[in-house]
């Protein structure tokens, strides 16, 4: 029966309001119950509708029967990886787990979303009762966030160290679900790295919808790192929506490792002229894992630039989809853009669907976009093996090739290495 | 003997290619390969390699006592069977230095050498770097990415320093290089001579041929040996080109 599912959602809601609303503010809890209905009145998209046919999200989200509950420190087990130097908030189960906000020398301010929508309610407001959302993953974690990671460096403050957001999740029973927030602000001509991981540590799979928003100021320069590793029982969906103003810069390096079923919407939008943003992104897929990657860039201003390459490996039965987007809009001449997706398959078995596009208005543009898939390259294993590698080392080899050209691009020096060593197991497993 | 060649044959896709070579190679010697296109020098030196694009159909090959035709690709590149390759390839994302540091180690581990150091292998990497004048910033990249051609080929002369093999085949390194690079490149290859080893030096034109010099050239014509002789045959073949012998053979 249709609505069903949005239905027992906010049957959800009503049982669990108590606990989601508590110690929010009053705007952010009114904005609850409009993306509710907002969620009643769009419906959930599946496998019918165009955007999720590869990644049905009703069927996914059927099986949520409740909220994950905070869990102890001991339960939550470790973060993906461990940045020693970094400004760390650590999210247990969508809960953060200190509750005061840290202030940095620089006057950078760093913890629980909720406490930021408390005590700075200048500077969130405006981003957490946003009515404007129509993406279901957005709607679903307004309406359901608990809590969440909360980001900003104050205008012109250059952040030497980076900003890690170790998000954990752990179910103790199957059909329990997590809707965190992230949100990170980076000021006019500010810097900063952050490096948001996931990683999920229960006894079973968890739901994850996660929703990260990040506003990057006129001449800001912001460097974001992504990193997930997914039990095969998991199902974690997240939106990304960045909108960056003129002059600014953001570089993205995406590694999705593992994961049942993935599926992520990165949105960015080029606000201000002379903007740029580019994105590394690679998911790796083996037995039979979903990961579907879309990504949309809008360029609504002239003179920005946008870069993304996004490389897929799978191998068993996996499946993996890329769908990328790329809007000039009328006005937005000089707009120079380039969007890759090139993926490699390991096995008959295993999926691949790619579908870059171009959605042009204006006239004097540099676009191109491109897709490949194929197979390891046998001349070059013929080539290794002529030098006395073995056949398998030289396929380790080569797969490590294509994967360290993505990951080599994360700007976090620990945090690549530590990537790059998660990377290299489970390539050993595809 | 380092390498005995008895009658090789071989197909590519059904299709005839090497139809009966017999060559005898000894320690310390070196053996050009000339003759027209198509002829099957390369395929010749892909089959030693053991490049499975070609099917071996007869004959048989004995390289240092062993049976070269029944061993792996790597086992004889670890037993010192080395192939310069005419097209070297691109590997990108893997380090010239992890890639040659893996082969390097793998050839030790055959001769029962313990695997070197990080440091032990810089200083080797330098120190062969200089044989053929390799830019040090080209071994700190991906392997022969965006490398040039002549990079490449002096590249493919470099490994073959840092492996020290006892049977170098070379396809053509002569091709496409300018006669600077191929001053190098035949003078990494002859500082690379010793008594224990032997080169089998294929190539197109008698030019490399003076940096390099042969005991022994030899013609190949449809997949057979039609003539061998030493280094003069190749000036012959210079000055009259392979009519000659071909029409002869007829």
């Amino acid at each position: 029966m249709a609505g069903t599912l949005e239905n027992r959602l906010a049957e959800m809601y009503a049982a669990e309001s108590g606990r989601i609303t508590e110690g929010w503010p009053a705007t952010v809890n009114s904005a609850r119950r409009e993306a509710l209905e907002t969620l009643a009145l769009s419906g959930i998209p599946g496998r019918a509708d165009e955007e999720y046919r590869h990644f049905d999200l009703r069927a996914m989200l059927d099986r949520v029967v409740a909220l994950a509950h905070p869990v102890s420190t001991q339960e939550a087990g470790s973060g993906l990886i461990e940045i020693p130097d970094a400004c760390t908030v650590i999210l247990d189960n969508g809960i953060c787990r200190n509750r005061e906000l840290i202030v940095t020398p620089g006057g950078a301010v760093y913890g629980s979303l909720r406490t930021a929508a408390n005590e700075r309610p200048e500077t969130v407001g405006e981003y957490l009762g946003s009515p404007e959302k129509t993406a279901a993953v957005s709607i679903l974690c307004s309406a359901f966030a608990r809590d969440g990671a909360f980001v900003y460096v104050p205008d012109g403050y250059q952040a030497s160290t980076p900003f890690h957001i170790d998000i954990r999740y752990s179910a103790t029973a199957l059909g329990e679900a997590c809707f965190p927030r992230v949100l990170v602000m980076v000021g006019e001509g500010a810097r900063a790295e952050i490096v948001v991981t996931h990683t999920d540590n229960g006894r079973c799979g968890i739901v994850a919808g996660q929703l990260l928003e990040g506003v990057v100021g006129d001449g800001a320069i912001l460097d974001m790192t992504i990193a997930t590793s997914m039990r095969q029982d998991s199902v974690l969906v997240t939106d990304n929506l960045s909108v960056q103003g003129a002059n600014s810069r953001t570089a993205t390096t995406a590694v999705w490792l593992r994961g049942g079923a993935t599926r992520v919407n990165h949105v960015t939008g080029l606000d201000g002229s002379d903007a740029e943003t580019s994105l590394y992104g690679l998911y790796l897929g083996a037995g039979d894992e979903l990961c579907d990657v879309n990504m949309k860039v809008m360029h609504t201003v002239p003179d920005c630039r946008s870069f993304e390459v996004v490389k897929g490996v799978v191998s068993g039965s996996a499946t993996g989809a890329f769908t990328g987007m790329v809007y000039v809009a009328p006005d937005a001449q000089r707009t120079s853009a380039l969007q890759q997706s090139r993926n490699l398959q390991l096995s008959d078995t295993s999926r691949i669907f790619t579908e870059p596009q171009l959605e042009i208005y204006a006239d004097d543009v540099k676009c191109s976009h491109g897709a490949t898939v194929g197979q390891l390259n046998e001349e070059e294993i013929y080539y290794m093996r002529q030098r006395g590698i073995g056949e398998k080392e030289a396929r380790k080899l080569q797969l490590e090739g294509f994967v360290n050209d993505v990951i080599s691009h994360c700007t976090t020096p620990v945090a690549c290495e530590s990537i790059t060593r998660l990377a290299g197991e489970r390539i050993a497993e595809l | 003997m380092l390498l005995e060649v008895k009658d090789l044959q071989c197909m590519i896709d059904g299709k005839p290619i090497l139809k009966g070579i017999d060559l005898q190679v000894r320690e310390g010697e070196v053996h050009a390969i000339m003759g027209p296109n198509g002829s099957g020098k390369s395929t010749f030196a892909s089959v030693l390699a053991g490049n499975p694009r070609y099917e071996v159909t007869g004959g048989s090959v004995c390289y240092d006592g062993k049976d070269l035709l029944e061993m792996d690709i790597e086992e004889r590149a670890r037993a010192g069977v080395f192939l310069g390759f005419q097209y070297p390839v691109e590997i990108p994302g893997v380090s010239m230095a992890n890639f040659m540091r893996m082969a390097v180690n793998e050839r030790r581990a055959y001769l029962g050498e313990e695997p070197l150091s990080a440091g032990e292998f810089l200083r080797l990497m330098r120190e062969k770097g200089k044989v053929v004048e390799l830019d040090s910033k080209l071994t700190g990249r991906s392997v022969n990415e965006g490398f040039s051609g002549g990079e490449k080929k002096k590249n493919e002369i470099f490994q073959m320093a840092m492996l020290e093999p006892r049977l170098a085949v070379l396809d053509e390194t002569d091709s496409g290089l300018d006669i600077d690079a191929l001053r190098i490149v035949a003078a990494g290859v002859n500082q690379l001579r010793r008594p224990d080893n032997a080169t089998i030096v294929i190539t197109h034109y008698q030019r490399l041929l003076d940096y390099i010099v042969p005991d022994f050239v030899h013609v190949l014509y449809q997949g057979r040996i039609i003539r061998s002789g030493d280094k003069t045959l190749a000036m012959k073949l210079e000055e009259q080109g392979y009519d000659w012998l071909i029409n002869g053979e007829r």
